[in-house]
């Protein structure tokens, strides 16, 4: 007898529930099946030292009688029951009375009998078990046994909940990471376009503002030309210090160069796609026929690269209608001190036409792009000492086909600064 | 008798602004508008000083001033470009100066007015 009670208790436990309520449930399921006045469940801070309230409820018999929110390492019947390590029982022969096994607990009061479970699990303590009531009242040997299997299963709650609390919490740092991580890598693409787009700017204005500064010294200091001029030399002005600024900035940094394993910074790559290729329907075929082809580069900058060729894939198959297969293949090898790879896609290809043209900044197609990917990509490439080439596939899409030195002394060594 | 200039940029309006910046300060210019260009026309006549742009298509402006100093060592070249982070890479050893273009030309014009002050001693 009793031990439907145990039951129950799985029933509230096992539900996704914040602990306040479930603890709160299985109170009620004590006190419905002990005879018991009142339930209260504790939480044990380890950090700092204390017993902290989770919840409580009362019969209607103790209604009004509250209980202690917190009692500090060594405090009331809690801190007895820590100290002895098990399970105790106290009476007092007066309700009004706040003493019971040689300790003050005012938790006590209005109260004849009190026990008391540690929620245990193997050693570690997660808090306490609190039941009080009215009439003085000895726990049978079997209640204990019932009451001691329910404080391990609150244990176990409690302990699941702290668990769940740390992974959320480790996942946020790892959200909070890899975010910082995609900022990083913008950075460095900010780099390298600010190093495309100085020159496409700069030489304008140079022009712009060096004629304009001619003509002003051709201009009477008298007419109003002289002031529209003035405009002009300021606002350009401002503009070529606006670009030279942002140009050192990010100033087109030397590589780091340092071994990197292909496989590995592909697959690194890939995985920052995970979803939009999920969303896109896109298949992932990796070729990596040679498995640890290990080059010299800057592995941070060569992401960049593969990011863009990448991201240029999924938006062309994005456009492919509903049944056509979309496949994105990666392959890699090595020949000769070279590493080559393949980004192979089932898009909607590019005609030879405009095949020239697709590495010229600003050259795009797409109402939202800016042309920049692939003339960042080609920089990343040629900087590593490499050579990056398109070719239209047989499944009507591109195979855009890259070639790295892999030893360090084929690439372009940049002195650092 | 005037300094003659070779200015070489892929760039006509830069090649126009140096040119007329440059008469005035009463320099003869003459221009090229690539690598390949340039090297032709120190084939036909030797000037004073170039001008050189990094960034050009084809050949470009590393590559021309190594070519240069291979044939003419004491010719003296300066070396333009939008990008201030070359200086460390080239500026320092081969060409006599780098100056990053701006539309204030009064630091490129006194550079010239050094190098050709140097190179006349
Ligand atoms: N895998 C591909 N399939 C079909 N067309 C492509 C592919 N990759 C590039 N292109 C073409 O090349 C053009 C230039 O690409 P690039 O990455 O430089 O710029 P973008 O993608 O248009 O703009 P952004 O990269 O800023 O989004 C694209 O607009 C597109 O027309
Ligand atoms: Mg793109």
């Amino acid at each position: 007898m009793g031990y439907e009670v145990l039951t129950d208790i799985i029933d509230i436990t096992d539900k996704a529930t914040s602990l306040k309520v479930k603890t709160g449930k299985v109170s009620k399921a004590i006190l419905r099946a002990f005879p018991y006045d009142s339930s209260a469940i504790y939480k044990w801070d380890g950090t700092k030292k204390s017993f902290d309230l989770l919840s409580i409820q009362n019969k209607r018999t103790a209604q009004g009688n509250t209980a202690i929110k917190k009692y500090f390492y060594k405090e009331g019947l809690p801190g007895v029951m820590k100290e002895r390590g098990h399970a105790v029982e106290a009476h007092t022969k007066r309700a009004d009375s706040i003493r019971v096994l040689n300790v003050a607990d005012k938790g006590v009061k209005g109260f004849r009998s009190a026990i008391l479970f540690p929620l245990k699990e193997g050693k570690t303590l997660y808090g306490a078990l609190y039941l009080r009531a009215k009439q003085r009242s000895k726990a049978s040997s079997t209640n204990k046994r019932i009451l001691n299997t329910i404080s391990r299963q609150l244990a176990a709650t409690i302990k699941a909940e702290l668990t769940l609390k740390k992974l959320k919490s480790s996942h946020t740092e790892h959200l909070r990471l890899k975010r910082g991580l995609k900022r990083a890598e913008k950075m460095i693409a900010l780099g390298e376009l600010s190093a495309t787009l100085a020159h496409e700017i700069k030489n304008p204005l140079v022009n712009i503002s060096g004629f304009a500064k001619r003509l002003k010294k051709r201009t009477e200091q008298t007419s109003a030309n002289h002031r529209y001029i003035d405009q002009i030399i300021n606002e350009v002005g401002s503009l070529e210090e606006l670009i030279c600024g942002i140009v050192s900035y990010s100033e087109d940094k030397a590589l780091k160069l340092k071994p990197v394993r292909l496989k590995e910074l592909l697959d690194n790559v890939l995985e920052i796609f995970y979803e939009p290729l999920r969303v896109a329907d896109i298949e992932v075929v990796r070729r990596y026929t040679n498995n640890d082809v290990t080059i010299y580069a800057d592995p941070e900058r060569l992401k960049i690269a593969f990011d863009n060729l990448i991201s240029n894939a999924i938006q062309s198959m994005d456009k492919l209608p509903k049944e056509e297969d979309r496949l994105l293949c990666i392959e890699t090898s090595s020949r000769a001190n070279r590493a080559l790879i393949n980004v192979s896609d089932t898009g909607c290809g590019i005609s030879p036409a405009l095949q020239q043209s697709i590495f010229d900044p600003f050259f795009t197609t797409k109402e939202l792009g800016t042309g920049l990917g692939l003339p960042i990509t080609h920089n990343i490439i040629k900087k590593h000492g490499g050579k990056i080439e398109v070719y239209s596939n047989t499944y009507e899409g591109v195979t855009f086909k890259i070639k790295l030195p892999c030893k360090s002394n084929k690439v372009e060594q940049t002195t650092s600064d | 008798m005037a300094k003659k200039i070779l200015v070489v940029d892929d760039e006509e309006g830069i090649r126009l602004l140096y040119r007329e910046e440059l008469e005035d300060e009463g320099y003869k210019i003459i221009d090229a508008s690539s690598g390949e260009d340039c090297l032709k026309c120190l084939e036909e006549e030797l000037p004073d000083l170039v001008l050189l742009d990094i960034k050009m298509p084809g050949m470009d402006g590393v590559e021309v001033l190594r070519r240069i100093k291979e044939q003419w060592e004491e010719l003296p070249v300066i070396l333009c470009s939008a990008y201030p982070h070359y200086k460390q890479e080239f500026g320092t050893w081969a060409s006599d100066a780098y100056v990053i273009k701006s539309s204030d030309l009064h630091d490129l014009k006194e550079k010239i007015k050094d190098i050709l002050k140097k190179s006349s001693k």
